[in-house]
């Protein structure tokens, strides 16, 4: 398919209440990048819906998402692992609780400062926008965005992870 | 038209064949339309019933009503109705609104097409989709059937919204309406609307009406997911196979196709055997088109392949043919099957 449509909040919300139906038990989704900052509406809309997902509730979610014919590209990680990040188990606690509307999906988001950190290691030009967005919004400290970089596991390079982290400290704190 | 008027004709075209009450149709608006005030439904209705646009019977302490189709300007009244709905749908989507306009710049020169409806817009915009529904005229080219698949198949590359079809001609159509078993044409009307060519639908609707068939409105649809073990088992023996040891009672009657997709759903590999054979012995029965359109919205489309493959061997026919070329060219893989073991299984009942 092309083009990818911005999906904003109420997108969203439909979309996971269409889910929300046909569950027939309770599950927890944390939304994470894009889709966590639309939900917080830190920003009006967001290509992918991407989240991540306590491994005992992954193959629920993934078996009735699949169930439903939909339209939508969805990306789901397990446990704190969002793209090539693996966060630290406290994720989960530090994540923020939305209130909807839905009966058997407790959805959550990622921490401003996990959000941040896991855009690092892409740093494209959307990521770019979003962590400055978060830093402004959310006050975040520098020294908490350093410590949580350290504590997560980065998958990929990691020189370049500490090079683009560099960089986004240098733009936003001196 | 006025608001009143709308939510009331709305209501009783989704009741199609259901006689409803004055009272019903006040709570069905309440249940899509938001408030209604009885008193305002009351006198429209009496004044659409002056106007012979409505009749009016009393049963008992009811007055029941029901379209009057014998009234030329009420099929005038309902292609308002879908348009009023299609402008309702689409005014607070703007992605949904440039699809629409590319529907109808790609599909309107096909002489074959006779109208076009969307099937649960709400829910499925929700989702992400849209399904739709294409009438043709009876006379058939296979050249324009196959620019038509093309056409929508560029409309797909082109929008990120997930397209689902289905082409049914007239016949078909009313086939699917006429029989008992539960299909998803029977379950359209509850929940459509008529984006091209709302009139010709309508006409459509009245000249089934004239011939005498009863449309009968499902409210409910299935979802094949969720079809019981029961209503599977009493299918199957309805349709000319029963597995050993099954204990049958009554259940509901569906469709052929709703019950294939339902057993590829269920990845059972025994009951999966009974496919061809249902197949081979409800070949009237059975519309190919809407059963690869299920295939396709369920995503069974590669295990349903080497079904009609072994079904093409034993029963030919002309639209089997077409459905294997389509599927073949459309780059669907099959799953590998037993295929003799499947032939053994036929040869038991008969089909080949």
């Amino acid at each position: 398919m092309s083009n990818k449509q911005e999906l904003d909040n109420t997108k969203l919300l439909d979309f996971l209440e269409q889910i929300d139906k046909e569950l027939d038990e309770k599950i927890i989704l944390v939304a994470v990048d894009g889709t966590a900052m639309t939900l917080l509406n830190d920003k009006p809309s967001t290509r992918d819906v991407d989240f991540t997902i306590p491994s005992e509730f992954f193959d629920k979610f993934q078996s009735t998402m699949n169930s439903i014919p939909h339209g939508f590209e969805v990306q789901c990680w397990s446990n704190g692992l969002v793209f090539s990040n693996i966060l630290p188990d406290d994720y989960l606690t530090r994540s923020k609780l939305l209130k909807t509307k839905m009966k058997n999906i407790k959805l959550m988001t990622l921490h401003p400062v996990d959000i941040v950190v896991t855009k690092i290691g892409r740093l494209n030009d959307r990521d770019i926008e979003d962590i400055e967005t978060c830093i402004k919004k959310f006050k975040l400290k520098k020294e908490d965005i350093l410590q949580r970089a350290k504590e997560m596991d980065y998958v990929g390079s990691e020189e370049s992870y500490q090079t683009n982290l560099g960089r986004v400290i240098k733009e936003y704190y001196f | 038209m006025r608001e009143t008027e709308f939510k009331i004709l709305d209501i009783m075209s989704r009741e199609i064949g259901n006689p409803i009450s004055i009272r019903k149709i006040k709570e069905k608006i309440n249940d899509i339309h938001g408030h209604a005030h009885y008193p305002e439904i009351y006198s429209k209705i009496q004044e659409l019933e002056k106007k012979k646009i409505i009749n009016l019977d009393k049963y008992g302490k009811s007055s029941i009503a029901s379209l009057n189709f014998a009234n030329a300007l009420l099929i005038d009244h309902l292609a308002q109705v879908e348009l009023i709905k299609k402008i309702y749908f689409l005014e607070e989507r703007k992605d949904w609104q440039i699809l629409v306009l590319q529907i109808n710049a790609y599909l309107r020169e096909f002489n074959m097409i006779r109208s076009i409806l969307i099937i649960n817009p709400e829910t499925n915009a929700k989702l992400n989709r849209i399904e739709f529904l294409i009438l043709l005229r009876k006379e058939e080219s296979k050249k324009e059937l196959e620019d038509i698949h093309s056409n929508i198949e560029l409309l797909q590359r082109v929008h990120n919204i997930r397209i689902d079809y289905l082409m049914l001609d007239e016949e078909s159509f009313e086939n699917l309406l006429r029989y008992d078993d539960a299909n998803p044409i029977k379950e359209i009307m509850s929940d459509k609307i008529a984006m091209f060519y709302p009139q010709a639908f309508w006409f459509m609707i009245k000249n089934l009406l004239d011939k005498g068939i009863r449309i009968k409105v499902e409210e409910r649809s299935i979802n094949p997911r969720k079809i019981s073990e029961q209503d599977i088992a009493y299918n199957l023996n309805r349709f000319g196979y029963r597995e050993f040891g099954t204990n049958i009672s009554l259940g509901t009657n569906i469709g052929t196709e709703y019950i294939t997709t339902s057993i590829l759903l269920t990845g059972d590999a025994r009951k999966k055997e009974a496919i061809p054979i249902i197949l081979a012995k409800n070949v009237h029965k059975t519309n190919y088109d809407l059963l690869l359109f299920l295939s396709k919205k369920y995503a069974t489309l590669e295990q349903l392949f080497p079904y009609l493959k072994i079904l093409y061997e034993v029963k030919p026919s002309d639209k089997l043919r077409e459905c294997i070329h389509m599927l073949k060219h459309s780059g669907i893989s099959e799953n590998k099957i037993d295929v003799k073991d499947i032939k053994k299984k036929m040869r038991l009942y008969n089909v080949q």
